[in-house]
C-alpha cells in the first residue's frame, strides 16, 4: 500500500516538475497605461448610469443632475480623447513595424476603422463608442 | 490506508513549496514555463489532498481504531452519518478540512486563470501556496490525523488497535453542526483568494481596478458563506447548547464574526473606488485585515489562549499561528507602505450629504465594530499581561457597545440608498426621508401605546420599519419608472430592473434581510423564562402558556441512555402542543447532552430544557423559556442567502455597466 503511495507522489512531483524542461519563452506585460484609461472610462460611464437613475428616482434636483452631468460627460470625452490618442499612436507604431519588415512591397494603408458620428444638435464629430456628445452632452443615437 | 493517506498528505509539503517557489520565479522571470508548473503544483496539491481526505474518511467509516483521530471521535455504534462528518469533529480533521479548502480554492483559481493575467497570477499563486506551506506544515508534522495509537509495554512503546472509540461529542451530534464548520471553512479560507490577488497587485503595481473586478465574486461568496456559516453555528448554540440563546458573545463566536465585519465593510468601501477611484489603501487594507482575521479566527480556535464552548482543546498550535500570523502583517504593511504613493486617490470628497459619505460612516462603523469586538474577545489575555488575571468581558459589555453600533448601521442601510452620488440638496432629503420619518414616529407610538417601554426596543422597530419603507420604495419606484419607460407591466418591470442592476437590488434584498434579523436579535428585550420542578401530573405556568407534566419516559440504545420529558402546553385553556425536552447520556464519551425541545412560530419560541433530577430524585428539573421573534433570525439568514445568490447573477445586458 505505501508503495503504491509513493509512486502517486512522485508521479505527481515529476509531473510538475516537467514543464520546467520544456521550451520555454517570456509574456510581455500588457500597456498598463491604456488600461488605466480603460478603467477611467469604465468608472465614468458607471457614474453616469448612477446619475441617470439617481435623478429618476428623484435623489437629485435637476439643476444638480445638469451640472454633474455636464462635468462627467466632459471628463468622458477626456478620457475618450486620451484613449484614441493612444489607440492612434501604437497603431502608428505597428504600421511602422510592419513598413520596416515589408521593406518597399506594400505602402499599408491606414486603417478606416474609425468612423465617427455626428452630434445631430451641434454637429461635432464623436467616436462610435461615444454615448454622449462630448461638446454639449446630447445623448447620440 | 493509513500509511496511504499519511504518505500521500506528506507530499503536500514539498508540492507546495515547490508551487510557492516555481510561482515566485516565474513572476521575476516572467517564464511561462515556470508559471505552468506553478499551475501544475496547485492542482498536484489539490490532487494529493484530496486523496488524503480520502483517505481518512476510509478509516472513519469502517472504524479504524488503531488510528488516534478515529479511536478519538468516533465509535462502533456512531451513525455512519456521523463517521463521516467525524472528518471536521476533532482538531485534526478539521484542520486538513481547513488545508484541503485551501487547497481546491487554489486549483480552482489557477484553472479559472489559466488563460489570463499572467502578470498577477504568479503572486496569486505564491500567496496561496504559501498558505498551503504553512497547513501542510501544521498538518503532517504537528497534527497528523493519520497519528497511530500507542501503549507503553514496560519500557518500549508498541501500536495498538483501541477495542472502541471514544465516540463523538456529544453535543456535535446535530444536523446543524455537520454543515457549519464546512460552510464556515470555506467562507475563512475563501477570504485568501482576494487577498493573494490584492498582494499580487501590490507587488506588481497594477493597483487599477483590474484585481477588484477579478476578485468581486469570490469576496462575495466567501462573505456570503461566512454570513451563513456564522448563522448555522447560532442555529447550533440554540439548539445544542441548551442555554436560550444563540448567540454569547464567546470568543470563537466573535472570532467568525471579526473576518464578517471587515469583508462587509469592504464590500460597501470598494463601491467608492469603482466610482470615485478613492479609499484604495483603505479597501487594501480591508482586504489584508480580513484574511489575517480569518487566520487569526483559525488560531483562537486552536490556540487555547481563550476559553470557548466552540474551542478545540490546546493543541500546542499558538506559536505556529503567531509566527504565520506576524509575517503575514510585516508583509503586507511593507506592501502597503511601498506603494502609499501609488494608491492615492484619484478625487476629493465633495460633500458630506452624499452617497460617498454615507459609505465611509458605513466603513467607520464596521471598524469601530472590528476594533470593538477584537479588543473585548482579547481582553482576557491582555489583562492577564498587565495584571496576572484572566479578566474576561461578558455579554453586557458587548452589548452595550454593539447595540448602538448595531443600530446606527442599520439605520444607514435605510438611509444611505437614498442618497445621491457626489451631492444631495436639502429639498430632495426633505423629499426621500420625510414620509418614512414620518411612519416610523407613528410606528413608534402605536408600540408606545401597546406597552413597549424598552427604548432600545423602540428605537430597533423604529429604524427596521423605516429602512424596510425605503426599501420597499425602491423597488416600487425604480418598477414603476421601467414600467412607464418600457410598457412592461409591474411585475416584469420589477423584475427586468433587479436582473439588470443585480448587485443593487441584491444588495437591497440583503439589507432587507439584514432588518428582519434585527427585529429577531430586538427580540431578546422581551425574553422571559421560568425554573419549575415536576413530577408526573405537576403544572406551571409562563406567561399565558399552562405546562402539564404527563409522563417522565427512561429509554436506551446501543448508543446512549434518555430520559424524555412529555409536557402539554396549552393557551388559555387549548392544547397547542406536546413538548418533550430530552436528556441524554452518551456511554462512549461518557457526557451527558440535553436535547431541548422547541415550539416555533413567527411571533415566538417556547424552548424546553429538561435540566436532569432534583436533589431527592423525585422530580426533574425543567427550564422554559419564551423567546419572542428568534424565528427571524433564521428566516432572515434565509433571505439573506437568497440575496447573495442573486447578487451573483450576471447582469442582463452588461451595456450600461450600473451598480452602485
Amino acid at each position: 500500500m505505501s508503495y503504491f503511495a509513493y509512486l502517486i507522489g512522485l508521479s505527481f512531483l515529476v509531473w510538475i516538475v516537467l514543464p520546467l524542461f520544456k521550451k520555454d519563452s517570456t509574456w510581455i506585460s500588457l500597456y498598463m497605461e491604456a488600461e488605466e484609461l480603460a478603467d477611467k472610462k469604465q468608472r465614468v460611464y458607471g457614474n453616469i448610469a448612477d446619475l441617470e437613475f439617481d435623478f429618476a428616482m428623484g435623489r437629485l434636483s435637476e439643476e444638480d443632475f445638469k451640472i454633474i452631468r455636464q462635468s462627467f460627460l466632459s471628463e468622458a470625452g477626456r478620457v475618450i480623447e486620451k484613449l484614441e490618442s493612444q489607440k492612434s499612436s501604437k497603431l502608428m507604431d505597428r504600421i511602422k513595424n510592419d513598413l520596416e519588415h515589408l521593406g518597399k512591397k506594400k505602402k499599408k494603408k491606414k486603417s478606416k476603422k474609425r468612423t465617427a458620428v455626428f452630434c445631430t444638435e451641434c454637429g461635432t464629430e464623436n467616436l462610435t463608442e461615444a454615448k454622449f456628445c462630448m461638446k454639449c452632452g446630447k445623448e447620440l443615437s | 490506508m493509513a500509511d496511504l493517506g499519511n504518505i500521500l498528505l506528506f507530499f503536500l509539503f514539498p508540492v507546495s513549496v515547490f508551487t510557492a517557489l516555481t510561482a515566485l520565479a516565474a513572476g521575476i522571470t516572467k517564464r511561462r514555463g515556470l508559471l505552468e508548473a506553478a499551475r501544475r503544483g496547485a492542482y498536484a496539491a489539490f490532487a494529493v489532498t484530496t486523496l488524503a481526505v480520502l483517505a481518512l474518511e476510509y478509516l472513519l467509516v469502517t472504524s479504524d481504531f488503531s488510528i488516534e483521530y478515529v479511536a478519538s471521535n468516533t465509535n462502533f455504534a456512531l451513525p455512519l452519518f456521523y463517521k463521516i462528518v467525524a472528518l471536521w469533529a476533532g482538531h485534526n480533521g478539521s484542520l486538513l478540512l481547513w488545508t484541503w479548502i485551501v487547497t481546491i480554492f487554489s486549483a480552482i483559481v489557477a484553472y479559472q486563470h489559466r488563460h489570463k493575467n499572467n502578470d498577477l497570477m504568479p503572486y496569486v499563486l505564491f500567496v496561496m501556496a504559501t498558505t498551503m506551506v504553512f497547513f501542510s506544515i501544521l498538518s503532517v508534522f504537528i497534527s497528523n490525523p493519520f497519528q497511530t495509537l500507542y501503549q507503553d509495554f514496560g519500557n518500549t512503546l508498541q501500536e495498538f488497535t483501541a477495542r472502541d472509540g471514544h465516540g463523538l461529542n456529544p453535543l456535535l451530534q446535530h444536523p446543524a453542526m455537520v454543515i457549519h464548520p464546512p460552510v464556515l471553512f470555506i467562507g475563512y479560507v475563501g477570504s485568501v483568494v482576494p487577498f493573494a490577488f490584492a498582494i499580487a497587485a501590490l507587488i506588481t503595481g497594477k493597483l487599477g481596478s483590474g484585481w477588484i473586478h477579478t476578485t468581486r465574486r469570490w469576496a462575495l461568496t466567501t462573505w456570503g458563506f461566512l454570513a451563513v456559516g456564522i448563522i448555522l453555528g447560532g442555529k447550533w448554540a440554540y439548539v445544542e447548547l441548551g442555554w436560550g440563546g444563540y448567540w454569547a458573545w464567546d470568543p470563537v463566536e466573535n472570532a467568525s464574526l471579526l473576518p464578517w465585519l471587515t469583508s462587509t465593510a469592504y464590500l460597501h468601501s470598494v463601491m467608492i473606488q469603482e466610482r470615485k477611484g478613492m479609499l484604495k489603501i483603505w479597501n487594501m487594507a480591508l482586504v489584508i485585515s480580513t484574511y489575517l482575521l480569518a487566520i487569526f479566527g483559525t488560531f483562537l480556535t486552536r490556540s487555547g489562549i481563550v476559553s470557548s464552548v466552540h474551542a478545540f482543546a490546546n493543541s500546542g498550535l499558538g506559536p505556529a499561528f503567531a509566527v504565520f500570523l506576524s509575517m503575514g502583517i510585516i508583509f503586507s504593511l511593507s506592501l502597503l507602505i511601498y506603494r502609499r504613493k501609488d494608491l492615492k486617490p484619484d478625487e476629493e470628497m465633495e460633500s458630506l450629504v452624499s452617497r460617498e459619505s454615507g459609505f465611509l460612516f458605513n466603513n467607520l462603523l464596521f471598524l469601530l465594530a472590528t476594533i470593538a469586538v477584537l479588543w473585548g474577545t482579547m481582553f482576557p489575555v491582555i489583562s492577564e499581561l498587565f495584571t496576572g488575571d484572566q479578566i474576561t468581558v461578558g455579554p453586557p459589555w458587548f452589548n452595550n457597545i454593539m447595540i448602538p453600533i448595531g443600530l446606527a448601521l442599520l439605520l444607514l442601510t435605510g438611509a444611505g440608498p437614498l442618497l445621491a452620488w457626489r451631492h444631495t440638496s436639502v429639498e430632495t432629503l426633505k423629499r426621500s426621508f420625510g414620509w418614512p420619518t414620518l411612519g416610523s414616529i407613528i410606528f413608534i407610538a402605536i408600540l408606545f401605546a401597546f406597552g413597549i417601554r424598552d427604548g432600545w426596543a423602540l428605537g430597533s422597530f423604529a429604524i427596521s420599519f423605516f429602512v424596510m419603507w425605503t426599501i420597499v420604495v425602491e423597488f416600487v419606484k425604480g418598477a414603476n419608472i421601467r414600467k412607464k419607460n418600457s410598457g412592461e407591466n409591474f411585475f416584469l418591470a420589477m423584475y427586468m430592473l433587479s436582473r439588470k442592476n443585480t448587485r443593487r437590488y441584491g444588495g437591497y434584498l440583503i439589507h432587507a434581510a439584514m432588518v428582519v434579523m434585527f427585529v429577531g436579535f430586538t427580540g431578546n428585550a422581551f425574553n422571559t423564562e421560568t425554573r419549575a420542578e415536576v413530577g408526573e401530573g405537576d403544572s406551571f405556568q409562563l406567561g399565558p402558556y399552562t405546562f402539564k407534566a404527563l409522563t417522565i419516559i427512561d429509554e436506551q440504545n446501543d448508543n446512549y441512555s434518555s430520559q424524555t420529558l412529555e409536557m402539554e402546553m396549552y393557551r388559555d385553556n387549548r392544547l397547542i402542543d406536546t413538548i418533550s425536552p430530552q436528556k441524554r447520556f452518551y456511554f462512549a464519551s461518557e457526557q451527558p447532552s440535553t436535547e431541548v425541545d422547541i415550539y416555533s412560530t413567527i411571533r415566538e419560541d417556547i424552548y424546553a430544557v429538561l435540566s436532569g433530577m432534583n436533589n431527592d430524585g423525585t422530580k426533574v428539573i425543567v427550564q422554559v423559556y419564551r423567546n419572542p421573534f428568534v424565528s427571524m433570525v433564521w428566516i432572515g439568514a434565509f433571505i439573506m442567502g437568497i440575496g447573495t445568490l442573486f447578487a451573483m447573477l450576471p447582469n442582463l445586458r452588461e451595456s450600461k455597466a450600473g451598480g452602485e
